[in-house]
């Protein structure tokens, strides 16, 4: 892969040449449309701004949609659908249906019955994957 | 209504199934039996009748376990909870529900006390033998699921 930076030009603007509109290259635009761009969620009534690598999922509860990190928790303007939408082809999937998980927060996973699949997220919490998303799962990370 | 509906009709559906596993197990029991006792009414040409109170037995069970089972793993009440952990739990409370029920049989002296001990007995332990075997296979699948999630991170 080549990397040709021409400086001096009035706007930033990324041109990839690829002979295929493959995987990877739907992953790069994804990673460069959402570069820099953080997301909003309000705690304790305080509105922070959050990294979208620290995400470790997101949850929709009663029509409220929150966002969970690693210790805190907050709630989102967003809705699930919408946050799917915006990361779908990042590293987020959908587990459930209210719920979008960040595969790279995953520490460990494991089938259970009914087809379904225990995740372990790093900080030690444990999600399930419904059937009907799990093979979606199983897709995305190349295993059968 | 409609969410009342959404539950209710999943219950009668499990609890009808239960009550026919019951009625099949019956049968295939009591022919067992009875054929090995030398009494078999298939031989004889006779009737056979399964007693009114074995159905009726059935089908407050069925009704029982289908509760049990929708409170367990309808994720309406519980959230977030191991497949594993959820049919353990199941397994456990119909082990107790059934002995107290086989004590309180015998103790009034009825017919079918200790098969309501003994066959439940035999087909919880089954689940449970069958689910730790499932279980080790999951935990090897896991492993290898876990592998390539590390790769996915590279």
């Amino acid at each position: 892969m080549k990397i040709i930076v021409n400086e001096g030009q009035a706007e930033l603007v990324i041109t990839i040449d690829c002979p295929l509109y493959t995987p990877q290259i739907s992953q790069m635009v994804a990673e460069l449309r959402s570069f820099g761009q953080k997301l909003s969620g309000t705690k304790d009534g305080q509105t922070h701004l959050i990294e979208r690598q620290d995400v470790f999922y997101v949850e929709s509860v009663d029509k409220r949609c929150f966002i969970y990190t690693e210790a805190d928790v907050y709630e989102t303007s967003q809705k699930l659908y919408q946050f799917e939408e915006c990361q779908g082809d990042l590293h987020f999937f959908r587990s459930s249906k209210s719920q979008v998980v960040n595969i790279m927060k995953i520490s460990s996973l494991c089938p259970d019955f009914g087809g379904r699949i225990e995740i372990v997220m790093e900080n030690g919490e444990k999600l399930v994957v419904s059937r009907q998303f799990a093979r979606t799962l199983k897709e995305r990370l190349g295993v059968k | 209504m409609k969410k009342m509906l959404d539950w209710l009709v999943p219950v009668k559906s499990l609890a009808a199934m239960f009550f026919t596993g019951f009625i099949v197990l019956y049968m295939i029991i009591g022919v067992g039996v009875s054929y090995i006792g030398g009494t078999s009414s298939l031989d004889s040409g006779k009737v056979a009748a399964i007693p009114f109170p074995y159905v009726l037995q059935s089908m407050v069970f069925a009704i029982v376990m289908a509760l049990l089972w929708s409170a367990l793993f309808s994720d309406i009440w519980i959230e977030k909870m191991s497949y594993f952990v959820r049919l353990f739990v199941f397994v456990m409370v119909l082990f107790i529900v059934f002995t107290g029920y086989g004590f309180i049989l015998y103790f009034y002296d009825q017919e079918f006390s200790y098969l309501w001990v003994a066959v439940p007995y035999l087909v919880l332990v089954g689940i449970v033998i069958t689910s730790l075997i499932f279980r080790g296979y999951f935990q090897i699948l896991g492993r290898r699921y876990t592998a390539a999630l590390a790769e996915y991170k590279e």
